[in-house]
């Protein structure tokens, strides 16, 4: 009987999970078969009345069992028990009946019947407004949970496994009549009824139920564009002693201030991104383990890749294709937060194979998402062009300086060589007055008149190597050859001037194969062998006297000069045909700089060459190729 | 000639010029010591009788003329002699090194039979 009367009453299509919704109603319930048997029931009426069962014990017990217990609460005990008894007889729906208790209190009652199909099937009575009164000594757990709720300012609602709305706090539905309306619907239903957006109600009840299916917790974000607002929803399952899930638990918190700091985030963060794409400068950020999380679109340029998004989730190091122990050194101290910024050059080849200069700078990065970690902001920045200008501008001022410097030393020997000469000029002359007015005759001031003749020679010749320099570069110099000895000419040459030189050396001269003649201009010849062979003296004093090979080939001979001298450092080398260049070593040996240019230019002239070999304090030796 | 007992050590790598100092100062009535670099004078100045006035070139292999001047003043035996530049570096700043290193004077090339004189005179009497 019972059992059908329960079947019978879950026709009535009430929700599934009549249990909680009892339980979670905040109000005592008390539900009767057509017989006045006990069907469902709840602990706030258990707890409400003072019975020592629980709700489930009462089942399938007769109402009236209770009603002696029940009635003690009352003041009129007698009047609730006929109430009770005689309301059902009756079949009209009363609400809030209102009863004064034997505590001072009151109390108000729900009766309505229950009916299927215009049949009579139960009773359902409804004991509430007592929150405050009545249970002050009662653990309604429900009862204050809901309070609780009330109170919280985030949305939350409890759902059935039907979808139905079980409960609403206050945050949720504002309105208290709205509040209690809500329970039993569905939120498609609440939101018609509200005229709101279908879709949101769906996208939520989609949720509920991926909680209920999952049987786990789903987070949904509902985003309001019109309000620029955005809800965090998430669901709870809630289970009951079975494990059986029996209701959901939505509760939603308001992060659009959160969303508005996010999207703001986002938009410094793409503005930042359109930067770097616009900057001259290769940007690359990285996550903590140094793989790439962004490159702009200037990398595309230098390494020839077609898509930065090849790029992304590479090492830094294999994307720059370096091993760069310096860079190494300092990403670490940025990672380690040792320091905050670095800077230096880093050279790598581009597309083309170019070797490219890139300054970079290095610096802690930034990164949205925490768990990417902060990485490293790296900057390149080619300095190709700029290096190369500097080095550039860097070779003029050195070029500059030692143009000044070959002016001054022009300067100075062009002074000490024309001062020399002057000074036996002036005092053989004085030196000639004083004779004369002594009466000294012909032999005796005759040294003085030679020695003035000669400096004026060694004058003009000087002044002739000056004007050979400016002939010589202005490509003024034609050459007139005549056929002679070339042993016979050379020996004439040492004889004049070498044998012997003013410290009293005498030059050999040593001839290698038959003597032949050549087509020489003689006194350009003479000038430039004039000039090695002077050079071979005044660099090699207190050593061996110089010698001269002579040596004839087929189609050339050679003049080679061979002295025990100074040598030449190796860093004047390259300079030493340049006119007025003088080796660092030649101290205060005086020299005008001229003599191997002018001998450099005249073997070329007869279509030969001069080269030599050099050893610092060893010696050198030079050598006049040139043909017949 | 007041001086003619004075001896003055004349150093120039130059032998025309070396020949033409001693000849004036000898006209002019001074013995002369000729040195053709500065390590033939340091060893004739290294011999016991010194002279009382030191002639020396600046530019020389070998040892220049300040190097010179520097042993000179380095010797107690030498530091007292006056010293004479003549030389054609006529710059201002060498005149102005040798002086500072210590010279009593600087003639610069090419001079005059009179001014040597006149310097050589001056520097021997006082």
């Amino acid at each position: 009987m019972t059992q059908t009367n329960i079947n019978n009453l879950s026709k009535l299509s009430y929700p599934e999970d009549l249990d909680f919704i009892l339980e979670a109603t905040g109000v005592a319930v008390l539900v009767e078969d057509i017989d006045r048997n006990v069907i469902l029931t709840n602990t706030l009426f258990c707890n409400l009345f003072e019975l020592n069962q629980s709700s489930t014990e009462l089942i399938n017990h007769p109402s009236v069992e209770y009603i002696s217990t029940i009635s003690e609460l009352f003041i009129d005990k007698l009047q609730f028990e006929n109430f009770f008894i005689e309301t059902p007889k009756k079949g009209n729906m009363i609400s809030n009946h209102t009863w004064r208790l034997a505590n001072g209190k009151t109390l108000l009652q729900d009766y309505s019947p229950i009916y299927n199909n215009n049949t009579l099937k139960g009773h359902i009575w409804i004991f509430k407004g007592f929150q405050n009164s009545l249970l002050e000594n009662h653990s309604n757990h429900n009862g204050i949970v809901e309070n609780a709720l009330h109170f919280i300012n985030n949305p939350i609602a409890i759902f059935n496994t039907n979808l139905q709305i079980l409960f609403a706090n206050k945050a949720y539905v504002q309105n208290d009549e709205k509040r209690l309306w809500i329970k039993g619907k569905t939120l498609q239903q609440f939101f018609s009824y509200e005229n709101l957006p279908q879709q949101i109600a769906t996208a939520r009840q989609e949720n509920i139920s991926k909680t209920i299916i999952l049987k786990k917790s789903t987070v949904w974000y509902e985003t309001c564009q019109t309000e620029d607002a955005c809800y965090e929803r998430i669901c709870y399952p809630i289970f009951d002693a079975t494990k059986k899930l029996t209701s959901v638990i939505e509760v939603a918190n308001d992060i659009s201030a959160q969303k508005k700091v996010e999207k703001k985030l986002q938009r410094a963060v793409e503005q930042f991104y359109n930067l770097a794409n616009s900057v001259n400068t290769i940007v690359l950020q990285t996550n903590k383990t140094l793989q790439v999380e962004f490159v702009n679109n200037l990398w595309q340029e230098i390494s020839g890749s077609t898509n930065n998004s090849a790029s992304i989730g590479k090492s830094i190091f294999e994307l720059l294709n370096v091993t760069n122990y310096d860079l190494y050194q300092k990403i670490f101290t940025i990672l380690t937060g040792a320091a905050t910024n670095k800077e230096g050059i880093l050279a790598l080849n581009d597309k083309d194979e170019n070797l490219k200069q890139l300054s970079y700078n290095v610096q802690a990065g930034f990164n949205v998402n925490e768990e990417e970690g902060d990485g490293i902001l790296l900057t390149l920045t080619d300095v190709t062009d700029k290096k190369m200008q500097e080095s550039h501008l860097l070779e003029l001022i050195k070029k500059e300086k030692e143009l000044n410097q070959l002016k001054t030393a022009f300067v100075n020997m062009v002074s000490h060589e024309l001062r020399t000469p002057l000074t036996v000029i002036s005092s053989s002359a004085e030196i000639l007055e004083l004779m004369l007015k002594a009466g000294k005759n012909y032999e005796e001031v005759c040294i003085y008149t030679q020695q003035i003749t000669d400096e004026v020679e060694k004058m003009t010749a000087f002044m002739q190597d000056l004007l050979m320099i400016s002939k010589i570069e202005a490509g003024k110099i034609s050459i007139n050859l005549s056929n002679v000895n070339v042993v016979n000419f050379v020996q004439a040459i040492v004889n004049k001037s070498f044998n012997p030189w003013k410290d009293g050396r005498k030059a050999t001269v040593i001839v290698k194969r038959k003597p032949e003649n050549a087509n020489v201009d003689t006194v350009n010849l003479e000038h430039s062998l004039v000039n090695i062979l002077q050079n071979a003296f005044k660099y090699s004093v207190g050593k061996l006297s110089p010698i001269i090979h002579i040596g004839f080939s087929k189609t050339y001979y050679t003049i080679s000069v061979i002295d025990d001298g100074i040598g030449i450092p190796e860093k004047d080398i390259p300079k030493l045909f340049t006119s007025f260049f003088r080796a660092s070593n030649t101290g205060n040996i005086s020299g005008t700089g001229i003599g191997l240019m002018v001998a450099k230019y005249f073997a070329e002239q007869h279509k030969g060459n001069i080269s030599f070999k050099t050893k610092l304090n060893k010696g050198s030796i030079f050598t006049l190729k040139l043909p017949y | 000639m007041t001086n003619n007992q004075s001896t003055i050590l004349v150093i120039e790598d130059e032998q025309s010029i070396l020949n033409n100092i001693c000849t004036i100062l000898q006209i002019s009535g001074f013995n002369s010591i000729k040195a053709n670099n500065g390590i033939d004078a340091l060893k004739i100045l290294g011999e016991e009788k010194k002279p009382e006035l030191i002639i020396c070139d600046v530019m020389m292999p070998e040892m220049t003329g300040f190097d010179v001047l520097k042993s000179v003043l380095d010797n107690s035996e030498t530091a007292h002699i006056p010293f004479c530049f003549l030389s054609a570096r006529a710059d201002v700043v060498d005149i102005n090194y040798g002086l500072s290193l210590g010279a009593k004077a600087y003639i610069t090339k090419p001079f005059l039979a009179k001014e040597l004189i006149e310097t050589v005179t001056e520097l021997v009497t006082h």
